[in-house]
């Protein structure tokens, strides 16, 4: 059988994909069947670096590797301990953060007194909703919209209500318990029960959340065997292993930001919205994210 | 965490004549403290390290045992004369806790740890008694599944959560206590106080009190003993109920027994009323079943633990079946 | 002085500062990690002469005169331990945050286990060996908690460093 010649972006070869010459008669029949599609319009949007004359893939001329067992890559770097995680990456005249949290679910504070923070040993900034700087709205990942910090709405137990920064992590801690408030309480709901009633139809990463094939409804009744149950599960939390961090540092214009995402591009696009700079001047990194499971 | 000076004990006179200071408080491994400190629950303006004051763990000819107050956990679980005379506090201070917690925890520490209740810890948003006494306890009323059963009052239902103590207890221990003006000693089953209207005072343990030692009467019959935990988890979580027994028997009647419960009570539970049901009684299950049903009587189930009655019965009953070889 | 991976370390200042954030923040030793700084996930595990504690917990006055071994300890002059070589083979990690504290806590584990401390599971009090099996293993690491799921890998890699011991 014959080889076709190279496709001019040389990555995604039958070769390549199928482990060694003895395939290669399947794959010419196959690459052009539907999901080897998808593999040449994969090819055809490769960056630059794994086009012949950029930096080659090291795994490009690793053939033979379908089913064989291969190490992570950067086992080495974890089992010692070396990689950089957001919280870890040392800087010149590093500030400590600490945070106050609201404790009631929902309503606004009445008094912030943050006069003893001010004073405390080792602080560099109490920042509340009274001095943080005005910031532009600006879409998450995930569809929220919320500013943090602009106002005295709280709307979840938890919020943040001030941040402290201080010379050491042990004076930020300190200083942020001498914070303290009052609310006013507004009644929350919170219990999935309770939010039932006021449910409303969104769309989810742009798909509907509701979906209905058949009369299911009809079905289970005219259906000879039933089992009609309800299941309820716990609470759920993301609880990755890395506490959420970020490490940042303005230089000039330019904003460095280690952070802890999957979102590198979306958290620069949202910060440059939220405080009107230009994209470019801002650059996140989050080489090792120490899980996420939705909640990064 | 506020900040405090930290002092390293020379040794025992040093540390009572510093303990006095007002505000400060010993320090054992930290597994509790440091972190009621991070919380600000506690705040004490000094620290006096006793961590490395007597460790000792002595083995007397008359079958007793003297533990040091800052033995570690660990040391007193591998110590093989204490897995060969007290079993079940072996089992009890390994179902407690992990690993790298019981290398760091001391035994005196061990005794004085504080609760775990949620609304304890949550300084800034709950009402709690042990706190603030008069301020109110949000647990009542609110989410209290792990919370006590037996021990109660109008203003606190917290668990105290040792599985050591409950062995303790159960095995009669004594706490020996040094204080700048002498030294004393006391069962540990006097040691903790019941919450009543004043659940902030844990201990009957006056200010500047070092407890120095550990010690187990001989009881000759705690080798047929157990220790068992009943949780959510199969490691690494505080108990719901547990149960520590000792059982001797003569041919099928019970001579003597040791009981005692955890998860259930605001202090380690001693369970009196269930032994005195039993010395004497034929060692079967209706005799059981009886005695658990007498400490059980005076329960007080909570909107999320009622489970917890029965639970400590049929856990009391199987453990007392298991050591009479009924299982 | 604290000596850390051989290297003897004047004590902090401020006695609120934990051994953790003494070796991340002041040493620049970021490997031993911050999961919950309550004690309750042991990514912050390390040795102390020899014997795994929580750093968390642990105020770095309180170790004067100790010996500490971190992760990055484990692996001076370049060659790793054997246990490092053994979760790369067997896939004991995913996010890696988990590792370091693993990997001191099973050799504090071994350690533990090697001069005959029981365990929660172990059926004979007096024995003075313990072999560990699969449940023996399970019960000694319970308190490093790992969110992606290596433990498969991670009891591999262990078992595979320890074998004289495991079963």
């Amino acid at each position: 059988m014959d080889s076709p010649a190279p496709r001019p972006r040389g990555v995604l070869t039958r070769r390549l994909l199928l482990g060694g010459g003895g395939a290669a008669g399947i794959g010419a029949a196959l690459y052009n069947i539907g999901f080897m599609r998808i593999f040449r319009t994969a090819a055809e949007l490769a960056p630059e670096s794994l086009i012949p004359g950029g930096t080659p893939d090291p795994l490009l001329d690793r053939h033979g590797l379908m089913g064989a067992p291969v190490s992570r890559l950067d086992g080495p770097l974890k089992v010692k301990g070396a990689p950089r995680y957001a919280a870890e990456v040392p800087l010149e005249g590093l500030t400590y953060a600490a945070f106050a949290f609201s404790t009631i679910a929902k309503g606004r504070i009445v008094t912030l007194d943050t006069s003893a923070a001010e004073r405390a040993p080792g602080v560099v900034l109490v920042m509340t909703h009274k001095n943080a700087p005005t910031l532009h709205e600006a879409t998450a990942e995930t569809g929220d919209k919320l500013v943090p910090m602009q106002d005295d709405r709280i709307h979840w137990n938890g919020q943040p209500i001030a941040l402290v920064l201080a010379e050491t992590q042990e004076q930020a801690d300190h200083a942020s318990s001498l914070i303290k408030a009052t609310y006013e309480t507004e009644p929350a709901i919170t219990t999935f029960t309770a939010a039932k009633a006021h449910a409303r139809r969104v769309p989810y990463f742009g798909e509907p959340l509701y979906n209905q094939i058949g009369d299911a409804g009809a079905a289970l009744a005219a259906a000879p065997f039933k089992v009609d149950q309800v299941y309820r599960t716990p609470f759920q939390n993301h609880n990755a292993m890395e506490l959420h961090a970020a490490t940042l540092a303005w230089s000039g214009d330019e904003l460095t930001v280690h952070d802890c995402t999957q979102s590198i591009r979306q958290t620069a696009q949202a910060l440059a919205r939220n405080f009107g700079l230009k994209e470019e001047q801002i650059h996140v990194s989050a080489p090792f994210v120490g899980g996420g499971f939705g909640g990064k | 965490m506020n900040p405090f000076d930290y002092i390293r004990a020379a040794d025992e006179g040093d540390a009572v004549r510093r303990g006095l200071a007002e505000n400060a408080k010993y320090l054992g491994g930290g597994t509790n403290l440091v972190d009621l400190m991070r919380e600000t629950i506690e705040a004490p303006r000094a620290l006096i390290d006793v961590s490395s004051l007597s460790t000792a763990i002595e083995a007397g000819a008359d079958g007793s045992m003297l533990i040091g107050a800052a033995a570690r956990n660990t040391a007193v679980a591998e110590h093989p004369i204490v897995r060969t005379r007290y079993p079940l506090l072996v089992r009890a201070i390994l179902a407690g806790a992990s690993p790298q917690i019981r290398n760091m925890a001391t035994v005196a520490g061990n005794l004085l740890q504080r609760t775990r209740c949620a609304y304890f810890y949550d300084e800034d948003g709950s009402r709690c008694n042990k706190r603030s006494p008069g301020q109110g306890c949000d647990a009542i009323g609110g989410i209290n599944r792990g919370h006590a059963i037996l021990g109660t009052s109008k203003a606190c239902i917290a668990t105290h959560p040792s599985d050591m103590c409950v062995a303790l207890a159960a095995l009669g221990a004594i706490v020996h206590v040094r204080n700048a003006d002498g030294e004393r000693s006391l069962l540990l089953t006097d040691l903790h106080r019941l919450p009543e209207d004043r659940p902030d005072r844990e201990t009957v343990l006056r200010h500047g009190d070092l407890i120095t030692a550990i010690e187990l009467p001989p009881l000759p019959f705690a080798t047929r003993s157990a220790y068992r935990k009943v949780r959510d988890r199969a490691s690494f979580a505080f108990a719901l109920v547990s149960v520590a027994a000792a059982v001797q028997l003569d041919g099928e009647t019970v001579q003597d027994i040791r009981l005692a419960l955890g998860g259930v009570g605001t202090k380690p539970w001693r369970a009196w009323k269930a032994e005195a049901a039993l010395r004497g009684r034929p060692a079967d299950i209706e005799s059981f079943r009886a005695a658990a049903e007498a400490e059980l009587a005076d329960a007080k189930p909570l909107a999320n633990n009622g489970f917890k009655v029965a639970l400590a019965q049929r856990t009391i009953i199987a453990v007392l079946n298991d050591l009479t070889g009924r299982t | 002085m604290i000596t850390i991976n051989g290297a003897a370390a004047p004590l902090p200042d401020d006695p609120r500062v934990s051994l953790l954030d003494f070796v991340r923040d002041h040493l620049n030793l970021t490997g031993t990690k911050k999961g919950c700084n309550q004690g309750a996930c042991g990514a912050c595990t390390v040795l102390v002469d020899g014997e795994r504690i929580l750093s968390c917990l642990a105020l770095a006055v309180q170790y004067d005169g100790r010996t500490v071994t971190t992760i990055e300890g484990l692996s001076a002059n370049g060659t790793m331990h054997p246990l490092q070589q053994a979760f790369i083979e067997h896939d004991g990690f995913q996010c890696g945050y988990c590792t370091p504290g693993q990997i001191c806590s099973a050799i504090g584990m071994a350690a533990e286990a090697k001069r005959g401390v029981p365990s929660h599971v172990s059926s004979d009090l007096s024995a003075r060996a313990i072999p560990l099996t699969g449940d023996e293993l399970r019960e000694r690491m319970s308190g490093n908690l790992c969110r992606c799921g290596a433990h498969n890998g991670i009891i591999a890699a262990i078992r595979a460093v320890y074998a004289e011991q495991a079963q």
